[in-house]
């Protein structure tokens, strides 16, 4: 078994929401951490917590109904005359009291702080006395916690890989649309440098009226031709961040984006950091890294 | 996907709201749904098992269907098909699939664990309930 660790909870949570982000905007969720305390240290087990609080945000998140929030905060508190980290997540937009299957399978002490008509407070609670049996890691645990946010960053990153990418999932059942949609998908790769390439630009490359196409393409990712195409300009804006050494102006440019300006803006929106913070620390460590080593510091 | 997600939505919140009426009546039970078998089966488990909850414990959508695998907690305060009120407190699993159609179900199916519940009644002894 993994040993308890002495370390900072704080980081651990905002950094897990920003993994998560991609998610949550996916399903047009507004996902975010606060914390009253600045540093909350404490004896535990990184990747079971990790872990656990994932596997829980992303449950709940499947349950939540579109454009509501799903907040996590932590506080310190005395409860039974102990001082106690309490974690709360806060759903809006539905009353999840009746749906046990949260609680039931996760791994972490979770109860429901409160419920109303369209709202869900759970909390989990830390003792912040350690414990007899608990046994604090003196060397290695940098690299530990750094390993086990590795490997949560990548296991919820292959668990929503599909959910991410409606060709790969519609493969499986409906071949002759994931077809369709790869068609449109090389079309607007093959135009994306077009800044002007819009959302009629596209209904006329695939010979479709544009109602024909925003039916269609809605009913298979959800979002409008044009959202879809924002998307797609967004992703390859990234790749080139991630994966290239163009400044941001030229990401956005060769992305499809008339001025940098406006890139910045939305790329903030969806990913929750501006392309600046996303390329700084290329240059030495993956952004897995950088985040994780955010996270332990 | 989107209207799965939505008809998962419309279902958990017509579980919680016939878990916390006072009284799983008629007039409430219309605003969920029009299948009157289900009306039927509900009020009826309503005299036995009055303020029965409903606890869900995996949802499952496709379709125009949403399956859920739930639990039903209540009180046996009334007669249950000829078995007159006992006091005791049940805790039994049961799976049910609706038929969703604007926001309304319009049929179901649905299989529960009555010999959990006739054991749990003390109708059924345990050791029996068990071959």
């Amino acid at each position: 078994m993994q040993t308890k660790e002495l370390a900072d909870i704080n980081p651990l949570l905002r950094n897990l929401c920003v993994a998560l982000q991609p998610f949550a905007q996916a399903r047009s969720i507004h996902l975010n951490f606060i914390t009253e305390e600045e540093k909350i240290n404490f004896e535990f087990r990184a990747n079971e917590l990790l872990g656990g609080f994932s596997k829980l945000i992303c449950s709940i998140m499947e349950y939540m109904p579109t454009e509501s929030s799903l907040q996590i905060s932590s506080s310190v508190v005395e409860k039974d005359n102990s001082r106690q980290v309490s974690i709360k997540i806060k759903n809006t937009g539905i009353n999840l009291k009746m749906v046990t299957a949260l609680i039931n399978k996760t791994v972490l002490p979770i109860r429901l702080f409160s419920s109303s008509i369209s709202e869900t407070t759970y909390e989990i609670c830390y003792c912040l006395t350690p414990s007899a049996d608990s046994v604090v890691a003196k060397h290695d645990s940098v690299n530990g916690a750094l390993w086990n946010y590795i490997s949560v960053v990548n296991q919820i990153k292959s668990h929503f890989a599909k959910l991410n990418n409606p060709v790969a999932r519609l493969a499986e059942t409906k071949p002759k649309e994931a077809a369709f949609l790869t068609s449109i998908n090389n079309c607007i790769l093959k135009n994306l440098a077009n800044e002007q390439f819009d959302a009629n630009a596209l209904s006329t490359a695939m010979a479709m009226s544009r109602a024909q196409l925003l039916r269609r393409l809605k009913s298979l990712t959800g979002n409008s031709p044009g959202y879809y195409i924002k998307t797609l300009r967004l992703e390859k804006a990234k790749e080139l961040l991630e994966k290239s050494d163009v400044s941001v102006s030229e990401a956005a440019f060769q992305a499809g984006f008339n001025s940098p300006s406006n890139f910045t803006k939305v790329f903030s929106e969806k990913y929750g950091i501006t392309p600046s913070q996303f390329r700084l620390p290329k240059r030495d460590a993956t952004n897995e890294q950088v985040i994780a080593t955010n996270a332990i510091t | 996907m989107e209207q799965q997600n939505k008809n998962k939505e419309f279902i958990i919140n017509y579980i919680t709201a016939i878990s916390n009426a006072s009284s799983k009546n008629r007039e409430v039970l219309e605003k969920y749904m029009t299948d009157e078998a289900l009306i039927s089966h509900i009020e009826f488990f309503e005299v036995a098992f009055p303020k029965y909850e409903v606890y869900i414990d995996e949802m499952t959508a496709e379709g125009n269907r949403v399956i859920v695998q739930a639990r039903v907690k209540g009180t046996h305060m009334g007669d249950l098909g000829g078995i007159p009120a006992t006091f005791k407190q049940v805790d039994f699993p049961f799976v049910i699939r609706y038929e969703i159609e604007n926001n309304m179900i319009v049929s179901h199916w649905m299989l529960a664990d009555q010999m959990a519940l006739m054991e749990q009644l003390g109708v059924v002894p345990a050791a029996q309930a068990a071959h």
